[in-house]
């Protein structure tokens, strides 16, 4: 089958949704079909361009190559229409829905904001409505279609992970792992503040990128302020390999987002068997963590985080148990490429 | 350091050129230390041209993250459509950039072709590299022409099945039919070429190649006497007269084929003549039979390389110079 992935760039960067991207191309060409991603770049800001950049993906042809399926992936790319189109949705433009008048949506700020925001509903009502089919990341995804767009997602595809035979269990060390990119909304600063209370002799390293050198700062100046240095340790970027083994070695892993779709990092630590701590507004991360079964949910609070540390520290047989049930998850909410190849493909 | 975007048009599901040689520009320019990405847009070229044109234009490739866009190249048309205060054009395909209605709104442009360069500037043309040259060490002469093309009227295919009438009934003709399913009347022009060829008793002779990937025409182009270039006034050269520059290959072409033209000289790299099917055959006959004259041609037309400096480091000196 001739199948087309479609999706946005931001030319220079690579996320998450890129990383999706190439590990669905990389699949379906294993399964033997013929697979093309077409990329469209997409601003989003200043808020006026959102309109061209909509209105580019309304105006491109992808029936160029012809095309048998089109897999969608995130907005405005999904509004590109194909007689056989089928979403895989990431996430809408969320400042002009759950995020619209916080301080994160800008939208709502702008002169035309409510005219843009409606217009985008519109068009995320007749286009999405229009495909053969909606999957969402994350049952939050499809809680914000149903709300916003009263359009029902055909299920939940949770994205695999590319190569989850990198990943692998271990008898656990000294420390609990942070592994993301530095950004506030990951809320790592949080983690820094739970190792002031903690009396146990464990450690926290953090590895990840950052993005946000005002961020990296903050982060650096509260571990010499509370003087953690030897209790914390920002890695900075590590190795697939070296993220790998050091999950392998933790004791448990921290996610902690605000409001996540989805978060890997969760996926990764369940594939390595290791109990996973979030926050119970983490959004698409406290569908995977159940507490006390795979891992441990939490008020985002620092003591509270200490708190399950120490618990999970302590409660070496517990944590036993929730490293075989964290394993288990993946199987159990059919995590695996056949599974999503055979629902977007069939 | 400077941030720059190469983008081009294309058409998915196909091996396509534009695509290539936009990756390898852009690996070109990172290895210089530059931050660059690549832009493929899809392009349908049979419907909706000018809302096509239009989405391309409203693209923002300004600035990304942050990062503003020093330079944008664009390759080929339609994708000088794109906007950018700063941008390159480089034409490298076979429609010819001057007809598209956003020609003139680059900064600096580059043509592939002689004929294009002394006609649209003043500079000298810029050719497209090759940065994989397996499969094109010289073979042993496989008693054979190749013609490499469309089934477009432009393409002159009939100039070469009609050239094969003059041609002793020992050389063979090989033509490796590019896009069969490009536009929808190929495969009646197939079946003429045929038909021709039934008729001039030539079915013996001629081969039809259908496989237009890269390795089969680089077997065929590394055996070949010689590669037939006949493409009436093309804008750049295609790859197949790349590649048998380094195949040592002569090229037998006409004065009236733009690209090519300007890259072939009579009597050094192959043979260069009026659009005439019978002084064609008798270069053909002449280079089939005179081993030591077709050597010599190939050797010449390996030169042209470094003569013209067809190279990767060339092109991303005169497109950011």
């Amino acid at each position: 089958m001739k199948i087309a992935i479609i999706n946005v760039q931001a030319p220079f960067l690579r996320g998450g949704a890129e990383v999706l991207a190439d590990s669905l191309y990389a699949k379906l060409v294993d399964c033997g079909h013929e697979v093309e991603q077409i990329n469209v770049p997409f601003k989003w800001y200043p808020e006026s361009s959102l309109l061209d950049g909509i209105m580019a993906c309304r105006l491109m042809r992808l029936d160029a190559g012809e095309p048998d399926l089109v897999i969608a992936l995130k907005f405005p790319a999904y509004l590109a229409s194909h007689p056989n189109k089928k979403v895989w949705l990431l996430h809408q433009f969320r400042q002009a829905y759950d995020l619209w008048g916080t301080p994160l949506g800008q939208l709502s700020n702008h002169a035309e904001g409510r005219t843009i925001r409606d217009l985008i509903t519109h068009l995320d009502k007749n286009h999405l409505g229009s495909a053969k089919a909606i999957y969402t990341i994350s049952r939050n995804v499809a809680n914000r279609l149903r709300q916003f767009n009263s359009l029902e997602a055909d299920g939940v595809l949770y994205p695999p992970l590319m190569n989850p035979e990198l990943y692998y269990s271990a008898p656990p060390l000294d420390y609990f792992y942070y592994p993301s990119r530095l950004n506030v909304s990951k809320r790592q600063h949080i983690a820094i503040e739970a190792m002031r209370f903690v009396r146990s002799p464990f450690r926290l390293l953090i590895a990840g990128n950052s993005d946000d050198p005002v961020y990296e700062n903050r982060l650096r100046h509260l571990i010499h302020h509370w003087g953690l240095q030897h209790k914390v340790k920002l890695l900075g970027r590590v190795s697939e390999k070296d993220k790998a083994r050091q999950i392998a070695e933790a004791v448990g892993v921290l996610f902690l987002p605000f409001d996540e779709d989805y978060g890997y990092v969760t996926v990764e630590a369940f594939q390595s068997s290791k109990p996973v701590i979030t926050f119970n507004d983490g959004g698409g991360t406290i569908e995977l963590v159940e507490d006390r079964r795979n891992g441990r949910i939490v008020e985002p609070d620092a003591k509270a985080l200490a708190e399950v540390m120490e618990w999970m520290w302590t409660h070496r047989e517990k944590n036993q148990e929730m490293r075989h049930e964290a394993r288990a998850t993946i199987s159990r909410l059919g995590i695996d490429w056949p599974h999503v190849l055979e629902r977007l493909v069939s | 350091m400077m941030n720059l975007l190469v983008a081009t048009c294309y058409t998915p599901f196909r091996e396509d050129r534009n695509a290539r040689i936009a990756h390898e520009l852009n690996s070109e320019l990172i290895r210089r230390g530059h931050r660059s990405d690549v832009i493929l847009l899809p392009w349908n070229h049979h419907t909706d041209l000018a809302s096509q044109s239009l989405a391309l234009r409203l693209l923002d490739l300004t600035e990304s993250a942050g990062n503003v866009v020093d330079r944008l190249i664009t390759l080929g048309e339609p994708a000088i459509a794109l906007h950018h205060p700063f941008k390159i054009s480089w034409s490298i395909n076979n429609t010819r950039s001057h007809e598209n209605p956003f020609f003139g709104t680059a900064r600096k442009s580059f043509y592939a072709s002689l004929t294009d360069a002394k006609r649209f500037y003043s500079g000298k043309p810029l050719y497209p590299p090759l940065a994989n040259t397996a499969g094109l060490e010289p073979g042993p002469l496989g008693g054979f022409y190749l013609w490499v093309g469309t089934l477009a009227p432009s393409g002159r295919a009939t100039h070469a099945l009609e050239a094969m009438r003059f041609v002793h009934p020992s050389v063979k003709l090989t033509l490796i039919i590019n896009d069969l399913s490009i536009t929808p009347d190929s495969s009646t022009a197939l079946e003429g070429l045929r038909q021709r060829a039934r008729e001039w008793d030539l079915t013996d002779r001629v081969e039809f190649v259908l496989d237009s990937s890269r390795s089969t025409r680089r077997e065929f182009i590394r055996n070949c006497q010689g590669l037939l270039a006949l493409h009436y006034d093309q804008p750049a050269p295609e790859d197949a007269l790349i590649e048998a520059l380094y195949a040592h290959r002569p090229i037998l072409t006409f004065d009236d084929t733009g690209a090519p033209a300007g890259l072939i000289e009579n009597g050094y790299n192959g043979v260069k003549h009026p659009p005439d099917p019978r002084m064609l055959a008798w270069d053909m006959n002449r280079l089939a039979t005179d081993h030591n004259l077709n050597q010599q041609f190939g050797k010449g037309a390996f030169a042209t390389l470094a003569q013209h400096n067809i190279s990767w480091s060339k092109v991303a000196e005169q497109l950011l110079s």
